[in-house]
């Protein structure tokens, strides 16, 4: 019964560190898109704006 | 069974289930997605006006992220039924890689931000063109029509008809006869290429409850429908050359590519018993591709070279 309580509990263990695992992936993932995604809004505010960015009061 | 040896074994089972960067590519149908990187860059190239290079490549991006995106949402919605199914048994919703959850997520965060990037950096006529195809494909194809009716790829086929106009409309603003022209191109040429795959795996369509045209009206009808699209599609994908859309290449690979296209058809229709009809199936089916990849490649490199000219 011991036995069985601590396979039980190991179990448990290696899903929540697959579980965090998989959680890490996912949080890698989202900020390298958030990362790609800022990206490509500066480009292509640049390109809008053209050559007013420097046109500007200061 | 030593506690050690079950830990490692559920260990080694969790590692197998753990999704990879490649199942969220495969979720986005990455076949499918080159095929509207082609056809939207098309669009986007004979589309008449100037687009800054590094607009036209986010259109381009936000395109094909909206097509992986409602992919991923089919997927997602389907997986009860690719389970039972040969060619999508391999998914990875059905294999335990990805999880019913993580698709839908995927697909629906990656659908708002393909469409909210095109309509802000793009045009708003583009962006609204991508969220109806995305609502068309996810809703009224996958979850209303493919299980409701055989016209199922017929419906469907518009969907993956949209990017040529998608790409059109990022540089014009509008929607114009001749992206009508290039949507009906792909439209006419789904039901064709489709049918013939399904007049192979027409058991397992039958099995999962999918009323494709074999399973619904049979094979003879089936074959019917292929030889009547083709002879609609074959003549329509010439008009491009007569408009200025397709230059002198695109107009004589269309007639040359198009002959075949209806001879394979014919086939189709002609043979209709034993190994020779499965394998004038498989020709059609994989004619068909290289059909449609060679006749947008033509008039992507004759866009180009048009504007590079000008």
């Amino acid at each position: 019964m011991n036995d069985m309580s601590q396979t039980v509990t190991e179990t448990e263990s290696v899903i929540a560190a697959a579980e965090k695992r998989r959680q890490r992936m996912r949080s890698v993932a989202i900020a390298l898109g958030l990362g790609f995604l800022v990206m490509m809004f500066y480009a292509a505010t640049i390109v809008h704006l053209g050559a007013n960015v420097a046109n500007r009061a200061i | 069974m030593t506690t050690a040896g079950a830990d490692a074994r559920s260990a080694q089972m969790l590692k197998v289930l753990e999704p990879s960067v490649s199942d969220f590519v495969t979720l986005m149908k990455p076949r499918v997605m080159t095929l509207v990187v082609l056809t939207a860059v098309a669009g986007l190239l004979l589309a008449p006006g100037a687009i800054h290079p590094v607009i036209g490549l986010i259109a381009i991006i936000a395109i094909s992220v909206g097509a992986g995106a409602s992919g991923a949402l089919n997927m997602w919605y389907d997986a009860d039924i690719d389970q039972n199914m040969a060619r999508t048994a391999a998914r990875p919703i059905p294999r335990g890689r990805v999880t019913p959850d993580e698709a839908l997520q995927f697909g629906g965060v990656l659908s708002v931000i393909s469409v909210l990037t095109l309509g802000v950096l793009v045009n708003w006529v583009a962006g609204a063109l991508l969220a109806m195809t995305i609502i068309y494909y996810v809703f009224i194809y996958t979850m209303w029509l493919k299980r409701l009716t055989p016209q199922n790829i017929v419906v469907g086929g518009a969907a993956g008809a949209f990017p040529p106009m998608i790409g059109w409309a990022a540089v014009t603003g509008t929607v114009s006869v001749e992206s009508i022209l290039l949507f009906l191109i792909i439209f006419m040429w789904t039901p064709p290429h489709f049918w013939s795959l399904a007049l192979l795996r027409s058991r397992d369509y039958e099995r999962v409850g999918v009323p494709m045209l074999p399973v619904v009206a049979g094979p003879a009808e089936t074959r019917k429908q292929i030889l009547l699209y083709s002879i609609v599609l074959v003549p329509l994908a010439i008009v491009p050359a007569f408009i200025g859309l397709g230059g002198i290449t695109y107009g004589a690979a269309s007639v040359v590519l198009g002959a075949v296209f209806l001879w394979f058809a014919f086939d189709v229709w002609r043979i209709t018993e034993g190994r020779e009809a499965d394998k004038a199936c498989k020709r059609l089916f994989w004619f068909s591709i290289l059909y449609l990849y060679a006749l947008f490649a033509i008039l992507v490199i004759e866009g180009a070279m048009n504007r590079l000219l000008a």
